[in-house]
């Protein structure tokens, strides 16, 4: 499981979860997965997240430490 | 260039497709166990020439042709190559024996229980079933089963090898 700063950003933005949603094409469930850690977006998804808040990938997504 | 325009959500996707391949299971789970049933009510000829040998079949021939295709065969052999030190086609090749080796028992079994009246009859019988049909069955459906993945272990050997090469 990664970690990602998906949350914070997105309420940084002043988005809900819906909209974040809508502007990448996925549905609301997947980005309240994805912020919770039990979904691993590919990196297109989260190239797509990264636009939508205007962040870097490395801003908002990490791998976990082995 | 990443690209979302009438994208359906990846995750949602990828649920769809774990569904269809437990749906895919089930289909060949009821087909066999069809033919089984077949086999025991109605003996061998009504059984093995059946809808559901026919649909095994061509599911098992489209399914080998779209791995071919997509290149899967080949990534496969890859990966056994790189994380399990194994042979991709051993498994293939001793699944298509065993297949073959079951093939003959159970033709083996049919002749010596209805059409033999002795004991040693039985026996004679048995024996010399099983011995033709392991000819004919074991090492024919073991090369057939285990030829695409040695052809595509090859590949994945050369690929690996290049790979080496131009690092």
């Amino acid at each position: 499981m990664n970690h990602n700063r998906v949350k914070q950003a997105r309420q940084e933005a002043n988005l809900s979860q819906q909209k974040l949603a809508a502007q990448v094409q996925v549905t609301r469930q997947t980005i309240s997965l994805i912020e919770v850690g039990k979904y691993n977006p590919t990196i297109n998804l989260c190239i797509a997240i990264c636009k939508a808040l205007n962040k870097r990938l490395d801003d908002l997504f990490w791998p976990e430490k082995e | 260039m990443v690209s979302l325009t009438r994208q359906k959500d990846e995750r949602v996707v990828g649920l769809e497709n774990k569904v269809y391949r437990e749906l895919m299971y089930i289909v060949y789970a009821l087909l066999l166990a069809s033919l089984i049933y077949n086999y025991v009510q109605f003996g061998a000829q009504e059984a093995f020439l059946s809808i559901e040998v026919a649909l095994l079949l061509l599911l098992s021939l489209y399914s080998g042709i779209r791995y071919q295709m997509m290149g899967l065969y080949t990534d496969k052999a890859e990966e056994y190559l790189v994380k399990k030190k194994k042979k991709y086609s051993t498994f293939y090749f001793v699944a298509g024996g065993l297949l073959g080796l079951g093939f003959s028992f159970s033709f083996a079994f049919n002749s010596a229980i209805n059409y033999a009246e002795t004991t040693a009859q039985s026996i004679t019988y048995f024996a010399t079933v099983f011995f033709v049909c392991a000819i004919i069955y074991i090492v024919p459906l073991a090369l057939l089963t285990g030829f695409m993945p040695w052809i595509s272990e090859r590949k994945a050997k050369k690929r690996l090898q290049e790979d080496e090469g131009e690092s």
